[in-house]
């Protein structure tokens, strides 16, 4: 199995991913459906948050983002809403948006390997 | 018959849930969901029940009004609530056994760890791991239950 790679890092461990589902791919395929769905407003939340200056707002939102992704066993993508998430939490935003810019981009890594992994 | 007990599963992640329901049903529990603090309240009131999960930190600081509130109601408060948790931290977990959570589980959480602590809070002895092929009882008893009686021996 092809995983999309960036500075040779997979964007999820699907050996640890499908343990978890116990081998059973439709409840894969059915989890990567429901989080391709969803993480997209879930960044529009994390954006207007950062645009409104609103760090814990940016807080909740980087911490859902980081919990869904651990469903996948998804470190990178993990690693970078976690960054987000302790810049609200101490409400220093500086940086955030560049911080997001990376978010996204390991998200799409992530929904494009959940795709090519539940199809 | 077997008894079907009710998990209610609260937490505002649909992925985790999704995943968490279909294993849940699959090993025969009727599964209710919930994904914020007002609907879980809701749905605990009106149809109460047998074991809660409860994500602590749904938004808002909504999980820990909710685990109060259902501890603090005359009707709900026997409901054993197993809190779910992204933080692996002491305080966070003593304030989750302070409110009245029967245990605390940190995310992402196994299918067999979430049972184990389901069967606990209902009182039921331990299941056998799924991922373990069924014991052989002919020559040992499941653990709990007494020996099976000798066959008749032949005069």
């Amino acid at each position: 199995m092809t995983e999309p790679e960036s500075d040779g890092v997979s964007p999820l461990d699907a050996d640890e991913f499908l343990q978890r589902v116990r081998g059973d791919i439709a409840l894969a395929g059915a989890m990567a459906q429901l989080f391709c769905s969803e993480y997209p407003r879930q960044l529009d939340v994390v954006r207007r948050a950062i645009a409104t200056n609103d760090a814990s707002a940016v807080e909740q939102a980087a911490h859902a983002l980081r919990g869904a992704v651990m469903n996948f066993s998804a470190e990178p993508a993990a690693r970078e809403a976690a960054r987000l998430e302790v810049m609200g939490r101490t409400g220093d935003l500086t940086g955030a948006v560049a911080a997001l810019r990376a978010l996204e981009a390991e998200l799409d890594r992530l929904a494009l390997a959940l795709r090519e992994m539940t199809s | 018959m077997k008894r079907r007990y009710t998990v209610l599963l609260a937490d505002d992640d649909k992925v985790q849930t999704a995943m968490l329901s279909s294993q849940l049903r699959t090993r025969g529990y009727s599964v209710a969901a919930a994904y914020d603090a007002t609907y879980t309240s809701m749905v605990v009131m009106k149809s109460p029940p047998d074991v809660v999960v409860l994500d602590i930190q749904m938004p808002g600081g909504t999980g820990r009004a909710v685990l109060g509130r259902l501890k603090a109601n005359a009707k709900t408060m026997q409901i054993p609530i197993i809190v779910l948790s992204g933080i692996a931290d002491r305080r966070v977990i003593e304030e989750a056994r302070g409110l009245g959570a029967c245990d605390y589980l940190v995310k992402p959480v196994d299918i067999d760890t979430l049972e184990a602590s389901i069967r606990r809070a209902l009182g039921l002895p331990e299941s056998t791991p799924s991922s373990e092929p069924p014991k052989d009882t002919t020559t040992e008893p499941p653990s709990g239950a007494p020996a099976p009686p000798s066959p008749p021996v032949a005069p």
